[in-house]
Parts: structure tokens; sequence; C-alpha cells
């Protein structure tokens, strides 16, 4: 897990603006996101539902929705390659193949009238043109055997499946082609906190044996614990701290949502007889403030917060957003 | 309560503006409104007797001045023919419509409400109806009860009123198990409130669509019987008879057939246009 | 499936009978004695009771119900009382050529509906989409005999290329009737063909498709497509009742040779058993065609084995 070569990164995000046009307003989903994971690395994204983590994914694979979005400017680059503006063509021969996307509702992401094992073959059929069919079979048996599905049930449809079996189906559709890098948007999200387990048991065992690197999309502080190296934190379509679990969990350093994000969890030690919510919501999107996002909300907020936007500042690969600690560090790249 | 009154009011507030939103709907209505005007005042300013008037003299007029719709075979005045027939046809759908939806809602409430048996007894009937094809269906009505004026909107209103009557038992089914009538019962509420007060409120909506979308495909249907012989008999007149009385002449005076037909269409497109801007403003989940 | 189907088929049987039952019933409501109104007001009482038990009309209305069912399971339709001919003969002839005129429109209707909605949803708010919208709008509200006899006025009288009157099956002058006859089925097709795709477009499964790397064309026919047929299906199915009544009333206007005019004679002269006799064929031409409409479905959609299995 400590993997990591340096500058040489499988995912950069630098600088993402991406907007929708609807007909109310101009919605700034993404407004400067800066983003990086090395290979084999795990980033948990974490962030509240409406801070542009769904958006930030779609974006890679551009997927997101035709006529209303927009990307307005910045680059992803996926093992230096340019994605944003990238031809159609180049963006269908990664998807399924070098980045996969595993989506946050199992019951709805599998299509209801082709048989599931049909649905995993045809990813690989789609990237593998050449394979006879007999090899096709085989590698849909192995990642069913991988994901805990016995391969008899190859033939039945995903209405006879479990939300949970749905899941892995997802997953063995995502990683049968062993893709570079996996991105998972709350995956476990919508299942019940047991079966939640299993999966993610399940992606473990499968990122050691495949080495995939992953893009962990969560609201889930306790998913992040365990699961991912890196995370970095989203608030109002930017990241306003990123760093690796132990730096950020330490919490002796936290961007004030971040610090206001631990303190929401109960913990079943403390006597406090209330629990302690961010006051106030997200800034609306159509219409962001110019200054830093957060000093609405913010108990520290100063003059300068409402009108300046801070710069990323870097405490040793742990970077904070946040004027608080413009002194502490050197300013970090953009 | 004031604060429920409120709510209400806003729903309403609301889909009126989604409606007024809608570019078609409001064609709809405009051309629908011109229709009224012109064929509601017609009696003000043609007399009914212009409709009748022969003079065959004067026929195979084409569109002029003094007749600007021109005259029919018998020398009549097609515009004053086509105004009134306006009002035969499209009062005859209103009426037909009403009739409709007060017998659909009659035999859907009771099927639904109750259940059991009598939902069967009443399904089954319906599905009779709907098993055998409409205009099929009129004749068999209008060849037991002969042709008139009544006997036609008998003929169409059971032809259709049992599609009505299974979308308001679907509602009501619907709304029945829902929690807030378990509710009204266990506080004592009679069977008759409890439909009145919570279930119909509730489950009108889609039925006051279908209806309103319907009367356009009524008018059709009323055209259709008239077409045929079996509408509105002479010398009332109605589109769809005058469109069939016109249809040996048109080869030669173009205007007997065209003119009728394209007021059938215009009326019903902007019939549809206004269901459409309806339904889609009670639930624009069903937009884009 | 076999299972399923002799199922279904059972399920008709009660239907049909009381389709006959209850049109019998409607039909025998007439006021007055029939055979007076056959005679005329110059018969005498013996010529009217006469005919009266002839045609078996003083029977109790049960026992009448009875023969007539009976006899139907032999083949007799009864006779005529204007013409005196028998109608079996009549309905076996001109039935036929009615289902024809209305397949062939079905058929249109699926071959050209379908593309076309599916084309509109993929290019939704784009110049096809709104065409095929307008198209659609207007074929759909004009009344399909207005539009018969503006056919005939352009393509038959003004420009001759298309002969005015149906003379002969499987000629080209089916081809007016046939496209008149499906023009509203295929605008009502086209939009619901259209919605049904947009609403499956807008699935996550959808989603799914494309980040596999699929292509947009293979997502729309291979995954979207089978979903989105479901109702275009159902709206088919039953557009095939609203066919049959268009059928009649173009039957007309082209002197097709179709059950049309063979039924509004005897519904002008009240001539009830032919009405009858019609009237029952149809509605097991029907019956058995919203069998196989169920059916079909059950082949596209494989949940339907599923509600079936629990039922």
């Amino acid at each position: 897990m400590n993997k990591r070569k340096e500058n040489n990164p499988i995912l950069d995000i630098k600088d993402l603006y991406v907007s929708y046009n609807t007909d109310d307003a101009v919605v700034h989903a993404l407004n400067g996101l800066c983003l990086r994971i090395e290979k084999g690395e795990v980033r948990g994204v974490v962030g509240e539902t409406g801070a542009g983590k769904t958006t930030m994914a779609l974006s890679v694979l551009g997927l997101l929705p035709e006529g209303i979005s927009e990307i307005s400017g910045g680059s992803i680059l996926f093992r230096n390659q340019e994605l944003v503006r990238a031809k159609e063509k180049l963006l269908a021969q990664l998807r399924g193949k070098s980045i996969s996307m595993i989506f946050q509702d199992p019951m709805s992401s599998l299509n209801p009238v082709i048989c599931v094992g049909e649905q995993i073959a045809e990813v690989v059929r789609l990237h593998f043109p050449k394979l006879a069919k007999d090899e096709i079979e085989l590698m849909t048996d192995e990642i069913m055997e991988m994901i805990g599905i016995p391969p008899q049930r190859k033939s039945e449809y995903p209405y006879q499946f479990s939300g949970g079996m749905k899941q892995r189906i997802v997953i063995a559709i995502a990683l049968v082609c062993e893709p570079d890098l996996l991105i998972a948007d709350e995956p476990t999200t919508a299942l019940d906190v047991t079966i939640q387990a299993q999966i993610l048991e399940l992606m473990k065992q499968l990122k050691e044996k495949l080495d995939t690197s992953m893009l962990f999309i969560t609201h889930d502080l306790g998913v992040v614990a365990e699961f991912c190296d890196t995370v970095s934190v989203i608030y109002g379509g930017e990241v306003i701290e990123s760093g690796m679990v132990e730096q950020i969990f330490a919490r002796d350093k936290n961007h004030p949502y971040t610090k206001g994000l631990f303190e929401c969890i109960p913990y079943i030690d403390s006597t406090s007889k209330r629990l302690t919510p961010i006051l106030g919501n997200m800034p609306d999107p159509a219409d962001l403030p110019p200054g830093c996002s957060f000093c609405e909300r913010c108990v520290h907020a100063a003059e300068r917060c409402k009108n300046e936007k801070p710069a990323s500042y870097q405490i040793g690969g742990h970077e904070i957003k946040c004027f608080l600690f413009e002194n502490t560090a050197e300013v970090g790249n953009e | 309560m004031a604060k429920k009154m409120n709510q209400i009011e806003s729903k309403k507030n609301l889909v009126w503006r989604r409606f007024r939103k809608n570019k078609l709907a409001i064609v709809g209505i405009v051309i629908l409104g011109l229709v009224f005007l012109l064929c509601g005042t017609a009696p003000l300013y043609i007399d009914y007797s212009q409709v009748i008037y022969q003079d065959v003299t004067r026929a195979f007029v084409a569109p002029c001045l003094e007749h600007p719709f021109g005259t029919d075979q018998f020398g009549r005045n097609l515009y004053a023919r086509m105004l009134y027939g306006g009002l035969v046809s499209i009062g005859s759908g209103f009426a037909i419509v009403t009739m409709r939806f007060v017998l659909g809602l009659f035999f859907g409430a009771i099927a639904g409400y109750f259940g059991g048996r009598i939902d069967t007894i009443i399904m089954r009937i319906m599905d009779v109806f709907m098993s055998v094809p409409a205009i099929i269906m009129e004749m068999v009505v209008i060849v037991s009860l002969g042709q008139s004026i009544l006997t036609l909107y008998i003929a169409l209103t059971v032809v259709f009123f049992p599609a009505a009557a299974r979308l308001v038992r679907a509602t009501i089914l619907t709304v029945r198990d829902q929690e807030f009538v378990a509710a009204a019962n266990c506080y004592g509420s009679s069977t008759f409130r409890i439909i009145c007060k919570h279930i119909l409120p509730n489950g009108i909506g889609p039925v006051v669509v279908d209806a309103a979308l319907s009367l356009g495909a009524t008018i059709l249907a009323i055209s259709g019987m008239g077409f045929i012989g079996l509408g509105i008999p002479s010398p009332t007149p109605e589109w769809g008879t005058i469109l069939a009385e016109g249809r040996e002449f048109i080869r030669y005076y173009p205007h007997l057939g065209i003119i009728p037909g394209l007021a059938i269409g215009i009326c019903v497109m902007a019939l549809n246009f206004i269901g459409d801007g309806v339904r889609d403003a009670l639930d624009p989940r069903t937009r884009k | 499936m076999g299972k399923y189907i002799l199922k279904r088929f059972l399920m008709i049987i009660p239907t049909f009978f009381l389709t006959t039952f209850v049109v019998y019933g409607m039909l025998s409501i007439i006021p007055g004695n029939p055979a007076e109104s056959i005679l005329g007001i110059y018969a005498t009482q013996e010529q009217v009771d006469a005919l009266t038990e002839e045609l078996g009309l003083n029977q109790p209305f049960l026992i009448r119900y009875v023969d007539y069912i009976a006899d139907l399971f032999r083949g007799d339709l009864g006779v005529s009382w204007l013409q005196g001919y028998r109608i079996s003969d009549q309905v076996m002839v001109r039935l036929p050529n009615s289902l024809l005129l209305a397949f062939c429109a079905v058929f249109l209707t699926v071959l050209v509906g379908i593309p076309v909605g599916v084309y509109a949803a993929a290019k939704q708010y784009k110049l096809p989409d709104k065409i095929s919208l307008i198209m659609s709008l207007i074929f759909a509200c004009v009344p399909a005999f207005w539009l018969a006899l503006m056919a005939q006025l352009l393509f038959s009288v003004k420009l001759g290329w298309l002969p005015a009157l149906a003379e002969a099956k499987y000629s080209k002058s089916m081809i007016l009737p046939v496209l008149t006859l499906s023009a509203s089925a295929i605008a009502n097709t086209v939009r619901t063909t259209r919605a049904s795709m947009l609403d499956v477009l807008g699935q996550d499964y959808i989603r799914t498709a494309r980040a596999k790397g699929s292509n947009r064309v293979y997502v729309v026919l291979r995954h979207a497509l089978p979903n989105a047929l479901l109702p275009v299906v159902t709206g088919i199915g039953s557009s095939f009742s609203s066919v049959f009544s268009g059928a009649v009333i173009i039957e007309i206007v082209f002197s097709y040779q179709g059950i049309g005019s063979l039924l509004i004679t005897a519904v002008r002269g009240r001539d009830v058993p032919v009405v009858m006799g019609t009237v029952i064929f149809v509605a097991l031409v029907i019956c058995l065609l919203n069998l196989l409409v169920d059916l079909s479905y059950a082949c596209i959609d494989p949940r339907v084995w599923q509600r079936f299995s629990k039922s």
C-alpha cells in the first residue's frame, strides 16, 4: 500500500471547472478541482451530497450528460493522456478496459433483460474482439468465481439476484478486463451494513490480486479509514483538504470543514447529549461566493475569507486550503 | 388549517405556472379560444335559418366575401353551417366526455373501493366493451336504440367509459391502501366520506387529464360516425356529416371537403396541445 | 412456456362468451317487434305472427341465446333479415379482407413507427426530432377519413399515380387505403417509442453500458431498444382495435369489399343477425390477437416469467 512511484501519477486532474447549463441558471459544479492518484494507490474522496464527487467521476470518463454540461477549464491526464475534449473513440477504448467505473445503485445498474453472464462477457468482447468464444467464457467464469458467485448462474437475470450480489456483478463487469484505474462512486451506500463489509472485503482482495488503483468516492469517513491510502475532501466543487489517511485522521491539523465532519460522528463513549452538526448549508452552486466557499459556516472565518480565495497550503504531503495554515507551510502546487 | 389551505393553493399555482410555460399548450388555448369565440357568438349574428336555407341557384359557389366558405350542393352557406356545426360537434364532445367521466367515476370507484366480487363483475363487463372495436360497439348500440342524437351520445359514452372506469379503479386501488385511509377509518369516518374526502381528491388527477385528452378523440369519433351516416341526423349541421355530404363533389369543389376536415384537425390538435400541457404540468417527470 | 400459453388461452374463453352474451343482450333490447319493421306497415297481423314464429322471436331470451350459440358452433350465423343471404357466407369473404387491410396497416406501423421513434429519441431536440413530432401531431389529429379523401384527391384525381378505388387485393390499389389507415397509428407509435426510448436512455444501466466502452449506436440498439419496446408492444397491440375501427370507415372511402359496408347497411336497416354475426367474429379475432400480444411480451421481457411463476 505504500508502493508509490512519485511524479508518475496514473490520474492527474488539474484545475477542473465543470458547469451545468440548466433552464434556470448556470450551476458551477466543479471549481478548480485538483486531484492526483499514483499507481497502486487507493484514494478516498469524501464530501457531502452535491459537493461535486459524481460530477468529477463522470468527467474523467467523459460521461457527463450531453448538451447541458460543459468542461469549461482544466485538464484530466490519464497516464499522461489528455482526456478533456478527447475524441469519443479514444474515450470508448479506455472505458471498461483501462478505466472502469461502478455506480451507486446496484438495483438499477444492470440491464434487466440481458442475462448477467452476457453483461460481463460483453465488456471482454468489446475490448478484445479477437478472443475466441470459449476464452471469453473462461474469463467470465474466472471473474465470477472471484466475486463469489457460482458461474452456473451466468444465464440468470438481474432480478434473480439480491442487492449485494448485483453489486458484485457490477464489480465483476468493472474488473474483468483488469483496468488500471477503478472509479467507485459510493459503491456501498445503497447496501446493508453487513453486505457493505462483504463488498469492501471483496474489493480489498481484488485490489491485492489485480493491483488496481482506485478512486473511491464515499461520504462515510469510517470506510475511508478502513479502506483507503489517501483522502481528498471535496467541498463546493473543489478539494479543500488532501493527504494520507494517517495525516488527516490524526486530527491535529485539519480544514475547519473536515474538523466539523469528524465532530458530526457520534462516539459511543462521549457524554454529550446533543450531536454537533455543521451549521448552515452548502453554498448554492449557481451563486458561489467570491471568497472561500466554506466561510459562511466556518467558526474561524475572518474578513479576508469572504473576499479572497485561499491557496492550497502544503505541510509535508498534507494539503489544506485554508488561511489558518498559511504560515505553517509553503504554498503547494495547484 | 390555514397552513393546509396555503399548501393546496400553492400547488395549484405551481401547476398553473408550469402550464403557462408550455408554449404549445398556450397556442392550443388560443386556437380553441378563437374557435369557441367564432362558434359561440355565431347565433348572435347568423340566424339558424341560414344554416338550412337552400338556394340551388347559388350552389357550389367558391369561397368569397359573401360566403366566406362558399356554398354546398344545396346552396347552403357553408360558413354558417360550419359555425353551427362547430357548436354541435364540440358541444356533443363535451357532453359525451362528461357523461363518460361521471359513469367512469361511478363504476370505477365502486369497483375499486369495494373490491372482491363486485370488482370482478364490473371489470369483466368493462373488458367486454373494450374487446370489441369501438366503431363496431357503437353500431351495436345504434342498431338497438335507433338513430338519434341521444343514441349517438349513449353509444359513444358506452364504448369509452370502461377505459375511464379502469383508470379510476386503478387510482383508487393505489390510494386506498395508503395509510391515511386506514387512519381515517380508525377515527370513524363513514365509507362514503372516506371516498369523497380522501380518495377522490387524490385520485382525480390522472382521470381529469384523461378526460381532457379524450375530448379530441371524442370529436374525431363523432365526426367519424357522422361521415358514415350514423351520426347526428340531418339537417343538424355537424362537421362529420358536412364532410360526408360534400364528399361526392370534392373532385370539382374541393372546398367542400378541405374545410370541414381541416376544422376538425385544428380543433383536435389544439385540444391535444392543451391536454399534453395539463398532463405535463401535473407531472413534470414525464418530460425530457 | 407451454403452460403459460395454455393458461392465457383458457382465459379468453370466458371473456369471449361474456362478450357474446352482452352483445346479444344489447341487440335484443330493440323496442318493438322486428318482424313488424321487416314486413313493413302494410303487413297483416297474421304475417307478423308467422314471421315472429319463424324467426323464433317469441321465445324467452336465454333460449334464443343458447340456440344462437349452438348454431354458431355449427358455423351457422343465420340469415339476413333484409336480404335473405346466408350471413356466414358474407362474413367469411369480407372479414378476411378487412383483416388484411388492418394487418397491413399494423405492419406498416411497426416498420415505420418504431425506427422513426428511435431515431427521434436519439436526436432529441434536434431537427429530425422536431420534424417527426410535427408530422405525428398532424397525422394523429386529422380524421383518417379526411386524410383518405385528400389522398384520393391528390394522388388519384390530380396526379393520377394511384387508383382511387380498391379493386383487387394485393395490388397497387391497396396502397392508399393502407397508408391513410396507418397514418394515425404510426403517429402514435412514433410518440410512444420516442417517449419510451427517452425514458430508458435516462436509466442507470445505460450509463453502465456506456461506461463499458460501447459506442452510442450499440448502446441504443442492444441495451435501450429491448427495454423501450415493452410499452410500445402493448401500444401496438391495443392499436389493432382502433385500426380495425378505422378500417371500417376507410373501406367506405375506397369502396373496399370488407365488412365496413356490410355493417353500415345492416345498421341502417336494423338487420340484427348481420350485425350480431359480424360482431361475434370480430370479437373472436381481437381476443386471439390480444393473446398473441401478451405472449410476445413474454418473449421480450424475462421478468414476465417471474410474475407468472409467482401467480
